[in-house]
């Protein structure tokens, strides 16, 4: 691996592949606070450059992260194909974009191609794309998951229906659902963020979503986006839970500071299997967002887009059915504004989606990024334009509980339309049952949340 | 505040004394935090499991007096079968439904067998309170919940039929009538035993003669059943969609028609039946042929069960099925006459429990007045109040207690910037030293969440006279009883509100 | 004593309260439910002296033309905050609707760039020490500056507080000025009340400029108060711009960890009452001082 480069007159020396990694990244507030991102732009073409260059096999040889020292690098470990990997290992990290988005380079090709990668050199490659390369070479992938359903497919954008409220009102959680409904959303998942945190409330909520969901027979799954634990507890009690829900981090400190580690999440995976409600196969909601390790001060040095590769090599393990990244929610000291907000959701998605996972995005902001909802519609049409799974929807893009704003009913079903999307096959089926839609498209009964009532 | 229990777990008990059978139930109820720990503590009863249920017994009676001390030792049995001791009780209800409420006896009685189920246990009667502890128990009030439309349930037993409104989780609309399965009680060979005088007017009116000693037919009594049938249906509907409209002798059976004015009520689409008479009125067996088939009990509950099934039928009005008929108003009583204060509250040390604290509320600040003018008539109020609060115990409902404690309900205010909320606190704590010096605890009810911080501050300007107990997100009305029990796992209040007794 | 006029006024106040619950319940059953609070009316600036609003909380209207059940609607939108029944044209919302949305928007952003007026606190009788933060950009991508305060500042505490006082009250405006602004009239006379109950001692109070939650650490270094309250502005939403927090911490440190601070959130007038939200921050400190520790270890 060249750790020296002459570039514009100039002559770059890195240290090893942590810091081309890092200044490799495009521009981010949350680099810039760990202190380890290019100093200025030549800088980072450089690390381009260098990282270019490096092989896979320089990748895998150089770990960021030591698997003796922390169990996510293990587990991204002792995934890789080793037969595979051999194939690669020699590929260098531009090869192995010019292959990504060659022609002849389909699904089936990414599909094997996959089980040989770390969840570095997959990070690594994001470095090296622009955005449109970015979502060309997501596009290419189809990720179908099933729990009670499948979403996923090909020309479906599925939407998760977030009906938070202040208080966990159980009245005040359905309005904001029979809302989302009436606008056909709801087919990835009926998710709520509780705010309180114990097992009577959670409970109450998982209950809640199964009746209306029994009630008016609607093809998808709930989850409350409790703690693990909570979840547990709840479920050992006999509440309906179809899937499981964590946050995950990039490294084993990371996931200290959320209150799990593996063995936690094994036990999450045995329960519900043995005592969830859904078919499955895929019984696991994972969310994740770039900066969290260092906001937790775990982020051993490494970049915020690595460490957000490294959650998806740890969400792969456990086969989830949906795993999104909340992009902009966690503040400007780590996405400042739009065009990073942009720029990472389009990495997320495509790192996500090179790990085989059911990528959705919480297309969103805080108040205090310098971004508004208008960067949130175009960051949805490029993700539905490199084939994301799903978005989050909530009543106005305002989440009245978590106090930033996503994307809304209204922008899902736009987009669908915009993009000649549609719902889930099953869901469709049930929104044209209950006249909510015809031929893909709403009909005037839409929008009326009192016909749940 | 002393620390209360720790314990999660509240047990209630419901004893319900009716005019012709007698039941009690032994439940438990779970308290939890339903608050973000980021938030102010909130607690609520999250669970409620039924630990015991008695035989339904036959209403001891003397010479048409209840029996007290064959009730206090059945109470004391089913305590033994059901494995609890009255200390273990804290919370809970003995209610003297219908006639047997109106019997001389009842009131001291009623306190007695309440004090000796447990400390926490209410006493309590009103038939507005049953009405209300019976659309609970009967699954009336959730089954509302799920539907758009206004459903009724009338309870009725021995003496009287307790109806109340429900439309969306709640009771909008109670009313009560004399009719009842005991009202006449008969031999099987048609002697008339007992005419109940609450009945009187109402025979006279619809020319049935009819008095105990004499003999009548079981033609005689279906006539009379199914014209009381009718008459409580009319009454129920507010005589809308009934043919040849509404029945004018209904209002001669409405109890408190004395007092207030009839109040036409909200128009339902369901009734559902519960009570003594409602375990008869979905019974699939067929309806009593003769008199001997009636008089099974003694009485025409039989007939008037089957009289009310076949004028709901020629009426057109659509039944629902209780999910509870006879044991719905002691369900109700012993599962759900239980609240929980807000958890911010003001408590002084060694206050609680508080029984039979009577309530009385300030006017409420409407849009007819200023902040200042509605301040301005704290003054009246606690002149009038101290007059009410110092006079012979007679005014009060249990005779024991004379003006030591005082009950102020606080309306909804809105919003209160804190020099609002200052001038309020200061003008209670002036009117209240100016009027009120004998009153020994004051106890504020309030509606918003602010009994902590009022609490607080009436504590720095009356400086330790009275105790005080401040307690919210109760909701009470001028003239009701409150309970207020020692906090569970130390901050969750339980709250008892009585309406009116006697 | 009791004469029968008394007993007349009884009987009347009693007949008054009944029938107007009666009243109550027949014509408006929907509003049974809890009333949401409005987001016209936080929107609006708060007024200071008295209730600025008696009636019951306005929800706002739907826009949908036809609902199929318009007073189930009515439940819905009394029941959450959430942005409903706003309707639509073809897949997109309302004019009105849009508007709304940009108009709370912008409000937060306000709330944010904002900052808290020199007449509050010197009515509040607040002096003012800054942190590092230097400008609001590097305060946004810099908040390790918003933790320690700059020399003067430290100079000045030292010079002005009282050492090593049993509740250390700080003030800072975090992210949203807004929020000291609109709430701390009424959280903080109510603290002190809490505080004179409980018989606690506090120190001298004061404003941090350009703060955040972890100068609550560097204060703790300097001043060694037993316990440390922090009230300060949160990170604006659109529901509200207003809300503040309060953080509490038994002897903060340097290393102090987020799970020893004891928090309090979502405190404004649509949220945690602030007047109780104060009551209640006093047991909360009273309890600390009595257990000598806080955050997750502390048993309320």
């Amino acid at each position: 691996m060249k750790m020296t480069i002459h570039l514009l007159g100039r002559t770059y020396q890195f240290a090893n592949l942590k810091e081309i990694m890092a200044k490799a990244n495009e521009e981010k507030s949350g680099d810039q606070l760990a202190g380890i991102a290019a100093s200025d732009n030549s800088e980072r073409m450089a690390a381009k450059a260098a990282l270019a260059d490096a092989l896979l096999s320089d990748i895998r040889n150089e770990p960021l992260l030591p698997p003796e020292e922390d169990e996510v690098s293990r587990i991204i470990e002792s995934q890789v194909n080793e037969k595979i990997y051999t194939e690669i290992r020699n590929w260098s990290v531009a090869e192995l974009r010019e292959y990504l988005l060659h022609p002849k380079t389909t699904q089936p090709e990414i599909i094997r191609m996959s089980r040989g990668l770390t969840s570095e050199m997959i990070a690594a490659v994001a470095k090296l794309m622009s955005n449109l390369d970015l979502m060309q070479a997501a596009s290419k992938i189809e990720v179908l998951t099933h729990c009670n359903y499948t979403i996923g497919q090909r020309g479906v954008l599925s939407g998760r229906a977030q009906p938070n409220h202040p208080t966990d009102d159980i009245l005040g959680i359905k309005a904001a659902l029979y809302e989302a409904l009436s606008y056909g959303i709801g087919d990835a998942v009926i998710g709520i963020n509780p705010v309180i945190d114990t097992t009577d409330s959670v409970r109450e909520v998982m209950k809640m979503t199964k009746e209306v969901m029994q009630k008016w027979s609607i093809p998808t799954q709930n989850c409350v986006l409790a703690h693990v634990t909570t979840q547990m507890r709840a479920i050992k009690q006999g509440a309906p839970a179809d899937m499981i829900f964590q946050s995950l981090a990039g490294t084993e400190a990371g996931n200290k500071a959320f209150g799990i580690h593996e063995q936690l999440l094994d036990e999450a995976d045995d329960l519900i299997h043995r005592d969830g409600t859904a078919a499955g196969p895929n019984l696991w909601y994972f969310e994740t967002g770039q900066g969290s390790e260092l906001s937790a001060e775990a982020h051993y040095g490494i970049d915020q887009v690595t460490l957000e590769a490294r959650c998806y090599g740890l969400a792969r393990k456990y086969k989830p059915f949906l795993v999104n990244t909340v992009v902009g929610f966690i503040g400007p000291e780590y996405l400042y504004d739009n065009k990073q907000v942009v720029r990472a959701g389009l990495e997320d998605h495509f790192m996500g989606k090179m790990h085989l996972l059911p990528m959705g995005v919480d297309v969103c902001y805080t108040n205090h990024m310098k971004a508004d909802q208008n960067d949130m519609d175009n960051l949805a049409v490029l993700l539905a334009a490199a084939g994301v799974n799903y978005l989050i929807g909530v009543a106005m893009a305002d989440d009245c509980m978590l106090n930033y704003q996503s994307t809304s009913f209204h922008d899902i079903a736009t987009v669908r339309e915009l993009f000649g999307k549609h719902p889930a096959p099953d869901f469709e089926r049930w929104l044209e049952d209950m006249g909510l839609m015809q031929n893909g498209r709403l009909t005037p009964l839409a929008g009326d949340p009192t016909l749940f009532m | 505040m002393r620390p209360g229990r720790r314990e999660e777990w509240l047990t209630s008990v419901g004893i319900d004394v009716g005019t012709s059978t007698t039941k009690m139930i032994v439940s438990r109820l779970r308290i939890a935090r339903m608050s973000s720990t980021f938030a102010l503590p909130r607690y609520a009863i999250v669970e409620r499991l039924i630990q015991y249920e008695s035989p339904v017994i036959t209403t001891p009676l003397i010479q048409d007096q209840i029996d007290e001390l064959a009730i206090g030792e059945w109470v004391r049995e089913q305590y033994l079968v059901a494995n609890i001791s009255p200390q273990d009780v804290m919370s809970g209800a003995v209610i003297f439904t219908g006639e047997s409420a109106g019997k001389s006896n009842a009131a001291p009685f009623l306190q007695q067998i309440a004090e000796d189920s447990g400390a926490f246990v209410v006493a309590t009667a009103g038939s507005d309170l049953e009405a209300v502890l019976a659309a609970k128990g009967s699954g009336a009030e959730a089954y509302s919940r799920e539907s758009k439309d206004i459903i009724v349930n009338v309870d009725i037993g021995g003496g009287t039929a307790n109806a109340a409104y429900c439309y969306r989780g709640n009771v909008i609309h109670t009313v009560t009538y004399h009719v009842g399965g005991r009202l006449i009680r008969l031999e099987p060979d048609g002697r008339v035993q007992y005419v109940a005088s609450a009945l009187e007017p109402w025979l006279r009116m619809n020319a049935f003669q009819l008095r105990a000693g004499e003999r009548c037919t079981y033609d005689d009594l279906r006539a009379i059943t199914a014209a009381l049938s009718r008459s409580l249906l009319s009454g129920l509907s507010g005589a809308q969609g009934l043919p040849n409209g509404g029945d004018p002798a209904a209002e001669l059976l409405r109890i408190g028609r004395e007092k207030s004015r009839h109040k036409a009520p909200p128009i339902y689409t369901r009734l559902m039946v519960s009570g003594g008479i409602g375990q008869w009125f979905y019974a699939k067996e067929a309806s009593p042929r003769s008199l001997h088939e009636v008089t099974v009990h003694g009485d025409m509950g039989p007939l008037l069960a089957s009289a009310l099934r076949e004028s709901c039928d020629q009426m057109g009005i659509i039944t629902a099925v209780p999910s509870q008929t006879v044991r719905a108003t002691v369900l109700g009583a012993g599962m759900q006459s239980t609240e929980v204060s807000g958890s911010t509250v003001y408590v002084e040390d060694d206050i609680l429990p508080l029984r039979n604290v009577p309530i009385i509320q300030l006017p409420p600040l409407d849009r007819t007045r200023t902040y200042e003018q509605w301040m301005a008539t704290f003054g009246t109020f606690f002149e009038q109040a101290a007059k009410w609060y110092g006079g012979p115990s007679d005014s009060i409902a249990s005779g024991e207690q004379r003006s030591q404690e005082m009950g102020i309900a606080l309306p909804a205010l809105q919003h209160l910037s804190y020099k609002a909320f200052d001038k309020l606190a200061e003008q209670l704590a002036a009117q209240f030293r100016t009027h009120c010096p004998h009153v020994e605890t004051l106890v504020l009810v309030c509606e918003q969440d602010m009994a902590k911080a009022l609490g607080h501050r009436l504590r720095l300007l009356l400086q330790g006279h009275p105790k005080l107990v401040c307690i919210d997100q109760i909701r009470v009305t001028h003239g009701d009883y409150v309970d207020i029990g020692l906090p569970v796992q130390d901050r969750a209040i339980p709250v008892m509100v009585k309406t009116l007794a006697f | 004593m009791n004469d029968s006029s008394t007993l007349n006024w009884l009987v009347d106040q009693v007949m008054k309260a009944l029938e107007k619950k009666v009243e109550d319940r027949e014509s408006k059953p929907h509003m049974i439910a809890e009333a949401a609070t409005s987001y016209e009316m936080l929107a609006q600036s708060h007024s200071g002296e008295l209730p600025s609003d008696h009636s019951i909380d306005e929800v706002l209207p739907h826009n949908i033309p036809e609902p199929r059940w318009a007073e189930g609607m009515e439940e819905l939108l009394a029941s959450t905050p959430a942005r409903i029944g706003v309707w639509r044209t073809g897949t997109r919302p309302l004019t009105s609707t849009m508007l709304a949305l940009r108009n709370a928007h912008a409000a937060a952003i306000d709330a944010v760039f904002s900052e808290v007026s020199p007449d509050l606190l010197q009515e509040m009788n607040l002096f003012t020490v800054e942190t590092h933060y230097g400008d609001m950009e590097t305060f946004l991508r810099r908040p390790d500056k918003g933790r320690r305060i700059n020399d003067e500042g430290v100079a000045l505490m030292r010079e002005k507080c009282v050492h090593r006082p049993q509740v250390q009250i700080v003030v800072a405006d975090g992210l949203s000025a807004n929020a000291i602004e609109s709430n701390i009239r009424d959280v903080y006379p109510s603290l002190m009340n809490a505080l004179e109950v409980y018989g606690l001692s506090c120190g001298t109070p004061f404003f941090v400029r350009g703060g955040r939650v972890g100068c609550m650490d560097h204060i703790g270094e300097i001043l060694h108060p037993e316990v440390l309250v922090l009230l300060i502005g949160e990170r604006p939403g659109l529901v509200s711009s207003e809300s503040m927090s309060a953080y509490m911490c038994y002897r903060p440190h340097a290393g102090t960890v987020e799970s020893d601070r004891t928090v309090i959130s979502n405190i404004h007038r649509g949220g945690t009452p602030p007047i109780e939200a104060g009551a209640h921050m006093g047991t909360v400190l009273y309890k600390m001082l009595e257990q000598q520790t806080s955050g997750i270890k502390l048993i309320m």
